[in-house]
């Protein structure tokens, strides 16, 4: 009696706290993280989100529906070129009104290796990640329980998701360097949750004389069990995904692509015959996106991912070609 | 345009309409541009939701539609497959020369949120000579994590001057740190489209690769 007298009077004190933000509070970070997995592929919804990534901030459109299993996607800028990118469960379009171009992309079969959810294995990831509930906050006039997701190593970026307390829909993700720097944020503006909302379909701004590109399917795509190359030093907790081949093709020559993943991050190397002058022979960055390039044994290798400049570069510089195709 | 025309278009494409109706909605799609156009998202979203896209996805749909109808009126002929350029390389190649907008929001905003980023040139020529697995004394805790205190969201003030090409909307800058060189960005866009496939089944990140190419080149 005491107690819970203490508590009302504590909450006349701090201002109103609704009964059930406390005990959402007490929910562990697992749930919450599964809850957040699972609400952003399942619940339909439509919001505007700003992007800022280093200096550049874009503002975009989401809405996102799921009717019976089935997830469609659109992504629409709203300033500048009005871009979009729409993904189903069949293929990634984009329409690019300003060049007046339409590419679309199948999904092929042989590339979902990823379950479209992250089984978000906190036992495992909590080898390279601590996770804390830190706070409480407001987002896009909604409130939100505040998530770090704080590495251990400054091999990969951490986060701070503040997620809707009512259905862990991420209103804002940081994502933050090895120095504690806010590399790229993402935050809503405005969300609304509805069931009702309409599967989407493209604008198409300035309909009539698109081009249509598509990815060919000819570019063959296959698992590849055997390789030359090795990996003498990953970062701690990256360990191969998926290895795939792709066959030469009028637009490019044979390709091997390599996945790490630690549960969280993921980067992807790519590996081709020199001699392409674009290679990419150095460093570089996009927001939290980091690419390193180099060339080894009279090979292009480029690797990509949102993780630190270090992390990219270090896996690069420990790629060796051996003249003979080992099991990897 | 009525509803009713949007219901037959999207029925006729899930091969629901009668003989009859079909012919219908065909004239009067051969009649009214906005109807083709109507027809071409339909059919695009059609064919995405079913997973088809590829042999049917041709050069402006709708003309093709027209061209159909009087030699067939009954059948969705597929037309004959597009060229197939390189699904990323040739559209992008268009934009590559991005042009940013120096707006205030974008001068003032990050030394807002973030005043003591460094530049990402700095980071990426720092030569690696540290071990990677060492953990770093000064690596960010859990303070860091903690939402910022008010202190660090005050204004700087300006000192220098500020040139004012800085401020114009239309100086040349590419999204990439440390290259000018259009058909190396090309090249890196494409590897960053194909690993968001494999990046994205991650709700933490899983709408930044989208984002970062949606919002690509958003300043022209």
């Amino acid at each position: 009696m005491l107690k819970s007298c203490r508590a009302w009077v504590g909450c006349l004190l701090l201002g109103v706290i609704p009964a059930a933000v406390a005990g959402d509070a007490e929910k562990s970070v697992d749930a919450w993280l599964k809850q957040m997995v699972e609400s952003v592929r399942t619940l339909t919804y439509e919001g505007t989100f700003i992007y800022l990534h280093n200096t550049q901030l874009e503002t975009m459109q989401i809405t996102h529906t799921a009717n019976n299993d089935q997830e469609q996607e659109r992504i629409f800028s709203l300033n500048g070129a009005a871009r979009e990118v729409i993904r189903s469960k069949g293929a990634v379009i984009c329409i690019l009104p300003d060049v007046k171009a339409v590419t679309v992309t199948k999904h092929n079969k042989g590339n979902r290796k990823f379950p479209s959810v992250l089984p978000i294995n906190l036992s495992h990831l909590s080898d390279y990640y601590e996770f804390h509930i830190l706070d409480k906050a407001r987002i896009a006039d909604r409130e939100a329980i505040v998530i770090g997701i704080i590495p251990r190593d400054t091999s990969r970026y951490g986060y701070r998701l503040y997620l809707d307390i009512d259905h862990a829909l991420p209103l804002k993700t940081d994502t933050i360097n090895e120095k504690g720097e806010m590399v790229s944020q993402i935050m809503f503006t405005m969300l609304r949750i509805d069931p009702s909302i309409q599967s989407v379909s493209p604008s198409m701004h300035g309909k009539g004389d698109y081009s249509w590109f598509r990815s060919k399917p000819a570019q063959k795509v296959s698992p590849s069990t055997h390789t030359n190359w090795q990996f003498k030093q990953l970062p701690r907790g990256f360990q191969l995904q998926v290895k795939t081949k792709r066959a030469a093709t009028s637009g490019g020559q044979e390709m091997e692509h390599f996945v790490f993943s630690d549960g969280l991050a993921t980067i992807s190397v790519y590996v081709e015959k020199a001699g392409d002058e674009n290679g990419l022979h150095e460093a570089s960055t996009m927001g939290a996106v980091n690419a390193y390039g180099a060339q080894v044994s009279g090979h292009q290798i480029t690797v990509v991912g949102e993780v630190p400049a270090q992390t990219v570069r270090t896996i690069a510089n420990s790629m060796e070609y051996s003249t003979t195709a080992t099991l990897q | 345009m009525t509803n009713n025309i949007r219901e037959q278009i999207s029925a006729l494409l899930d091969n629901e309409l009668s003989k009859d109706e079909i012919g219908q909605t065909f004239d009067r799609l051969s009649e009214q541009k906005q109807l083709r156009d109507t027809w071409d998202r339909y059919h695009l979203i059609s064919d995405v939701i079913r997973g088809d896209i590829g042999e049917r996805a041709s050069l402006s749909l709708a003309d093709r539609v027209r061209v159909q109808i009087d030699a067939e009126p009954a059948i969705l002929a597929a037309p004959k497959p597009v060229k197939t350029a390189p699904a990323w390389v040739r559209p992008l190649a268009g934009t590559a020369v991005a042009a940013s907008v120096a707006i205030l929001a974008v001068m003032t905003a990050p030394q807002l949120l973030n005043p003591e980023a460094k530049a990402p040139s700095q980071i990426a020529a720092t030569k690696v000579t540290t071990p990677i697995y060492a953990q770093s004394a000064s690596l960010p805790s859990v303070q860091n994590y903690r939402l910022v205190n008010s202190a660090q969201y005050q204004v700087q003030p300006v000192t220098a001057a500020r040139p004012a090409a800085r401020w114009s909307t239309q100086y040349a800058g590419t999204r990439w740190k440390n290259l000018a060189r259009p058909a190396t960005e090309n090249k890196l866009n494409k590897y960053l489209m194909d690993h968001s496939e494999y990046a994205t089944q991650g709700a933490v990140s899983g709408v930044v690769p989208y984002a970062t190419f949606v919002g690509y080149d958003a300043r022209r």
